[in-house]
């Protein structure tokens, strides 16, 4: 049974390419809170729904040539910076990164989409409905069925001169993956 | 500055000493250098970002300062130097995926924040992931435009000499009083 998804779901590689809003799901398997709760220290609002994970199970072309999982997932980032510029801060790199293991491997982390924030710029982001900037493969075949795939924000602080911190906020997010790879889609 | 007037007058020893002055400078230098590789780990523990792939955090000319602790894990989100098998060239770019193994293997992969593509263009033909041997260090400080010196020592190699002369010059010719 598990060929025949993974053969439907590989014709649907191309299409993957230009990805729509993948928004037709079944319930909300997300575990996020939907309370205003400060869950980062220094950044004083983050809060973050998703719409449950899905997951497909492809070839990854820019890489090595296995069936590897590849996972959808979409979010918001609400987050207020302030406290975190000060005199010596000269830019912050916010990303945010999906940590989780597998059997294949005792540790993976992945970073899902990642922004700049200059000093100058609004430190107040209210960012809905994101998508990954980046493809969430997985070594092997992990995803499915994964229970555990924490979601975190972090950021590294660029000084004018000086030492790199990274620091990572202290709230973080579970998104479950469903046991069954997504099939054919309407594109 | 009757410079040659000074050395007519300097006999052999004092040409020694101030020799001597010349090669302690010089090992000072290097033992600092050497010693800078034994605290941070690094066999490269300052470098100079050549190109501009990790804009606006860094620009060409900027200091970076390495550590390459065996015990720091490399996690998602850090800024490596690594170097490809094979080249010469240290690079400066971001962690973006790991995959570790229960005994710490670890395979993971780069991309400059400038850059639309992750580095797999850049490693080696069929290599897919660095590894931690390929690590030259982890950035953990920096002084932003210091580095240009270098950067201008290289692409004029004139200057390089000519500052070289001047230094050297001024060290044999300085006279303790």
């Amino acid at each position: 049974m598990d060929e025949t998804l993974d053969a439907v779901a590989g014709s649907v590689w191309f299409s993957i390419l230009d990805i729509k809003s993948d928004t037709e799901k079944g319930e909300t398997k997300g575990s996020c809170k939907s309370g205003h709760e400060p869950l980062f220290s220094r950044v004083r609002h983050f809060q973050c729904l998703e719409q449950p994970a899905e997951r497909k199970n492809v070839e990854d072309f820019t890489g090595p040539r296995e069936r590897s999982d590849l996972g959808f997932v979409t979010f918001d980032v609400t987050a207020d910076l302030q406290t975190i510029f000060d005199w010596n801060v000269k830019q912050l790199f916010l990303y945010l990164s999906a940590e989780y293991s597998t059997k294949n491997n005792a540790l993976n982390q992945v970073v899902l989409w990642d922004k700049i924030i200059l000093r100058g710029d609004s430190p107040k982001l209210l960012l809905k409905d994101m998508k990954s900037k980046y493809f969430f493969f997985d070594d092997g075949n992990g995803l499915k069925g994964n229970r555990n795939v924490t979601l975190t924000l972090s950021w590294n602080v660029v000084p004018n001169a000086g030492i790199l911190p990274l620091v990572t906020g202290s709230g973080h997010v579970s998104v479950p993956f469903p046991d069954t790879y997504e099939t054919a889609k309407s594109y | 500055m009757d410079v040659f007037g000074d050395l007519r007058r300097m006999n052999k020893r004092q040409l020694y000493y101030q020799v001597l002055n010349f090669a302690m400078i010089v090992s000072s230098a290097l033992m600092i250098w050497k010693g800078l590789i034994v605290i941070t780990g690094s066999e490269s523990p300052i470098v100079v970002v050549l190109s501009g792939s990790m804009e606006p955090a860094f620009h060409r000319g900027d200091l970076l300062f390495l550590t390459n602790f065996q015990e720091d894990p490399i996690r998602a989100g850090e800024i490596v130097v690594f170097k490809v098998e094979g080249r010469d060239i240290p690079i400066v770019h971001r962690v973006i995926k790991i995959h570790e193994k229960e005994n710490g293997n670890i395979k993971f992969l780069t991309k400059g924040d400038n850059n639309e593509v992750d580095d797999r263009g850049l490693y080696k033909e069929g290599q897919n992931w660095l590894e931690k041997k390929d690590v030259v260090g982890r950035a953990r400080g920096f002084l932003p435009y210091v580095g240009m010196v270098t950067i201008i020592m290289n692409d004029y190699p004139k200057f390089k000499y000519a500052l070289l002369a001047v230094m050297g010059a001024y060290v044999l010719l300085k006279r303790e009083s």
